[in-house]
This record gives structure tokens, C-alpha cells and sequence, in this order.
């Protein structure tokens, strides 16, 4: 379990994140939404311990990422939306790293590349930013660690690359591990995000399940336009809204749609989902 | 306790660190250790175009040579560990299990020990194998070290302890890397201009002790002091040179332990 509180942190006299608290709990893929500048891939690299939090605390099951023990480092991969071309082939570069990790498994690996169809003999430094960028997903998933920081892992990857990077997920990923993964294309892992967090400047907008959203969010396909709706998004030969499910009706959820309702809406949104954590 | 050092991991990470060091700039190492090999072709080479006559560099300049890549490869330990500066690639290496302890020990091995091993291993090797090549090159600079530099040093009435030089040319090293550890860009020329900072305020602060002190009393210091035992002052120095070379650790470890990106 991660435990964020009253976290805040600055670029210099640029606050970027403030009196955050947020519970991450283990056998869930988080999706990380917010606006561009909000601090999302902050906020990862704070949990990740890349950087030292100005205000509050992260709890990881007792640790804190900013110390860097080895044992938590062993237990976490940090998947950056750029990532480095190394000097060396794929297979080269898995057992030099994954060495560190006791969980490491290097047929995974081999499975994961091949699924994604990159030669694991080639040299990284060769790659193209797509080919890199599923070599570092597949050291990711090789790795088997515990919490999982992923920042736009579809970013730069084909459309057959996405299908296959959410069907790994659901494959190759540990059962309690914790996945928070940032992103603007939520179309990519629809099916796979839940738990949502949607993060503002300065806030948690909202930080739920699709089931509880979707008792209390009604997500509507239909051409009948409703008065209570929250947001209204016109698409080809109908429309989405989203209003207060006061039917109770099972509804799916739209991200996009919900993203953008809860930006319009955000009092109401979090007042509606009660954000307070539990302060221990 | 094992969160701070475990030798089994060490060693990993040692491993892990050599061929990073060797993909990255370890090569380098070998390049200016085969200077002395580009100078001899060059010479080689001008003689032959000019003078038309085979003639090696003398001693003098193949002296001047080994002098100018030993600069160049305590001017190279900026870029050594540079990449730590890197967003990329110092994420990379910050989220390695391993503790900073055993980053920190591993980034002294490889930069007090190893590089200059591989440089003067290399160095050695191909001024050797020229000197048996080309009996107009002369004696091996190796063996010139071992039989002659000994000799010089015992001339000298002041004993000049080999730890000493030894200590010198680690804090120099030391200088280079930290700058490297430091600055995210331009880090050999932020190195060389502190350097040249730290020369100027140092020479106008001793040029002003020196001008207000009286001449007469210097002469009569020095007339004092010209039968006293300077090995002792060589001791200080070495102290002196140990503590910078401690000083400059302890700015490494904490510079990797503080880094954030």
C-alpha cells in the first residue's frame, strides 16, 4: 500500500503540487489523468523517489522512496516517457539490469519481446523510439516487482503495439502489484485503468473505482438530452452524456467523458466522491 | 546494515558499473593511453616528409607527451560519470538497486583505479613495443620511470614521499569527476574556470600577505629555516593532499546521494 499525505512539491517559486493525499493499494492498474502541467509525472517521480518531497510524506508498505534503500528500488520500476538508448543488444541490457532484481526473469522477457515482435538481439542504440520503447515495457514486465511507474507507456507505440501493451498487462503483471500509470491517450487502456485518479493543480479531483464511478456517474449513449447533465459531448449519430446516477442503472464509463465532467464540475465531483483519505 | 552494503550486490554492481563505464567512456582510457603511439606516427611521419630520414621523437617530447594525456585523462574524469547529470540516462542509473554506498565505492574503484590502470597499462605497453620495434625510438618510457625518475628523486635533498604523488594526482581526479557530478552542461569548462577562480583569489591573497611582510624578516626566515628538515613540511603536504582527497569523496557521495531529477 502507497500512502501519499499533504504531499507538495515546487519547481523553485513554481508550486506544483500541494496538500495531496491519495491511498494506492496493491493489485490495481491506476490510471493518472490531470490536465497538461498538473504535475502527473512529478507526482511519479516522487513516488518513484526520483525526487525529495518539499511537503507531507509517501509511505511505500514502511519505506520512502527518496532514501533509495535497495530493497525498495528492487521492488519498483520507473518507466519514464523517454527512455534511453543504451549501447548494447535488448538481451545484453535485460541481464545486466534485471540481475538486480531477485524477481527477474529472463524467458519472461523473452516471451514479452517476442509478443512484441523486437528482435532481442538487436542493439538498443539502433532501435527506433517505438522498438526502445517496448523493449523498456518488456524489461518492465520482466522485472516483476511490486509497484509499477509508468509515464505515457502507448506514447510513440503502433496501434498494434497498444493492444498488445494492454494484454501484456493483464498477462505478465503480478496480481498484488500496484500500477499507476499516467496518461493523456486514455482510449489506449480504456479496458485496463481502474482505480481513476483524475489530479488538478493543488488537488485530487477524484480517486475511484469504475464501480463506485459508475453508481454514481450515469454515462449515457443515447440521443435524448438530459437537463442534469454535467457534460455534453455531441459524437457522430448521437451524443455522451454524463449526469448523477440517481437510478442506480449500470452504465459504462466513458474516461474521456468523465475526465472532462469532472474538470467542468469539480466541487461537485469531489463532494460527490468524498476525497478524504485516512490520515494514519 | 545490509540496506547500506552488501558485498554480494557489490559485486553486481561493480560488474554492472565496469561495462558501464566501458560502453560509455572507458574507451577513452585507451584512446589516450595511445597517444603516445599517435605523437610517434605523426613525428614518424614529419620526418619522412620533410627530412626525408626515419627519426623517432626524443626523450624530451615523449616525456611531454605522457605528461600532456595524463592532463587529458584527469580532464576526462568530468565526462566519466557525466551521464549521472542526464535526465535519461542518471534516472536510469538512480533507480539501480544498489545502495549509494556501494555507487559511491564502485564510482572511486573505477576512477582512482581502474582508468589510470587501463591508461598507464596501455601507455606502457605501446611505448614498449615501439621501443622494441624501432631501435632509433630508445629506451622504454617504463623502464626510464623505474631506473631513472628513482634516481632524480634521491638527488633531491628533500624526500618526496610516493604516496604523496600518488594522493596528488587522486585529488586532481576527484576534482574532475565531482564537477562532472555537479554541472549538467559545460562541466570540463565550469571545472577549469573554478579552478582558475580558486588561482586567482589564492595568488591575490598570498601576493598581499607576501607585499605587507617586511623583506628583511623573510631573508633572515629563510636563512633560519635553510638547514631544517623538510620532509616534515612534505608530510603536512601529504596530509594536506589526503584531506582534499577526502574532502572531495565525501562532496561525491553526498552530490549521489542528493541528486534528484
Amino acid at each position: 500500500m502507497i500512502k501519499v499525505r499533504n504531499l507538495g512539491f515546487s519547481y523553485g517559486s513554481k508550486e506544483v503540487l500541494k496538500n495531496i493525499s491519495m491511498d494506492i493499494a496493491g493489485g490495481s492498474v491506476y490510471g493518472l489523468l490531470g490536465e497538461n502541467g498538473v504535475g502527473k509525472t512529478t507526482l511519479l517521480t516522487l513516488l518513484c523517489g526520483l525526487k525529495k518531497p518539499k511537503e507531507g510524506t509517501i509511505d511505500v508498505d514502511g519505506r520512502t522512496p527518496y532514501g533509495r534503500k535497495p530493497d525498495l528500488l528492487a521492488d519498483q520500476y520507473w518507466l519514464p516517457d523517454e527512455v534511453s538508448p543504451v549501447s548494447c543488444s535488448a538481451m545484453e541490457f535485460a541481464k545486466r539490469t534485471g540481475c538486480f532484481r531477485e524477481k527477474f526473469d529472463i524467458e519472461k522477457f523473452r516471451a514479452v519481446m517476442d509478443e512484441f515482435e523486437v528482435e532481442v538481439m538487436q542493439r538498443m542504440n539502433a532501435m527506433s523510439a517505438g522498438q526502445l520503447k517496448k523493449t523498456y515495457i518488456c524489461f518492465a514486465l520482466a522485472c516483476n516487482v511490486r509497484y509499477y511507474y509508468m509515464d505515457e507507456p502507448t506514447n510513440g507505440l503502433d496501434i498494434p503495439s497498444k493492444a498488445r501493451f494492454r494484454n501484456a498487462l493483464v498477462k505478465y503483471v503480478p496480481e498484488d502489484a500496484s500500477v499507476v500509470i499516467s496518461t493523456h491517450q486514455v482510449r489506449d487502456l480504456e479496458n485496463i485503468i481502474d482505480p481513476i485518479i483524475i489530479l488538478d493543480k493543488r488537488d485530487v479531483l477524484l480517486n475511484a473505482g469504475l464501480e463506485e464511478i459508475s453508481s454514481k456517474l450515469y454515462f449515457d449513449y443515447g440521443t435524448a438530452l438530459h437537463n442534469d447533465a454535467l457534460y455534453l459531448e455531441q459524437t457522430p449519430g448521437g451524443c455522451i452524456q454524463v449526469y448523477p446516477n440517481e437510478s442506480g442503472e449500470e452504465s459504462r464509463v466513458n474516461i474521456e467523458a468523465l475526465f472532462n465532467a469532472v474538470y467542468k464540475n469539480k466541487e461537485l465531483i469531489k463532494a460527490m466522491f468524498s476525497q478524504k483519505v485516512n490520515e494514519s | 546494515m545490509k540496506q547500506i552494503f552488501d558485498i554480494k550486490r557489490f559485486g553486481k554492481y561493480f560488474m554492472y558499473d565496469l561495462r558501464q563505464m566501458w560502453t560509455n567512456n572507458g574507451k577513452a582510457a585507451v584512446v589516450i593511453g595511445l597517444s603516445g603511439v599517435a605523437f610517434y606516427s605523426v613525428a614518424i611521419l614529419w620526418y619522412l616528409l620533410f627530412k626525408g630520414e626515419w627519426n623517432a621523437p626524443g626523450i624530451t617530447a615523449r616525456a611531454a607527451v605522457f605528461s600532456l594525456s595524463l592532463v587529458a585523462l584527469v580532464f576526462w574524469q568530468s565526462r566519466t560519470y557525466g551521464y549521472v547529470t542526464d535526465k535519461k540516462a542518471g534516472s536510469d542509473w538512480l533507480m539501480i538497486p544498489a545502495s549509494v554506498a556501494e555507487k559511491f565505492i564502485s564510482m572511486m574503484v573505477i576512477t582512482l583505479i581502474v582508468i589510470p590502470l587501463i591508461f598507464f597499462t596501455v601507455y606502457m605497453a605501446a611505448d614498449w613495443v615501439l621501443s622494441v620495434a624501432d631501435p632509433t625510438f630508445g629506451t622504454a618510457l617504463f623502464s626510464l620511470l623505474s631506473s631513472k625518475v628513482p634516481a632524480v628523486f634521491e638527488s633531491i635533498p628533500v624526500h618526496i614521499p610516493g604516496v604523496a604523488v600518488v594522493l596528488s594526482f587522486w585529488s586532481n581526479m576527484l576534482y574532475f569527476l565531482l564537477f562532472g557530478l555537479l554541472l549538467k552542461r559545460c562541466k570540463l569548462i565550469g571545472a577549469l574556470a573554478v579552478l582558475l577562480g580558486i588561482d586567482v583569489l589564492f595568488t591575490s591573497i598570498l601576493s598581499n600577505i607576501v607585499s605587507s611582510i617586511d623583506t628583511e624578516k623573510v631573508y633572515s626566515f629563510v636563512e633560519k629555516i635553510s638547514g631544517a628538515d623538510f620532509n616534515a613540511v612534505w608530510w603536512c603536504l601529504t596530509a594536506v593532499s589526503f584531506l582534499i582527497v577526502a574532502a572531495l569523496a565525501v562532496c561525491s557521495y553526498f552530490r549521489i546521494k542528493t541528486i534528484k531529477h
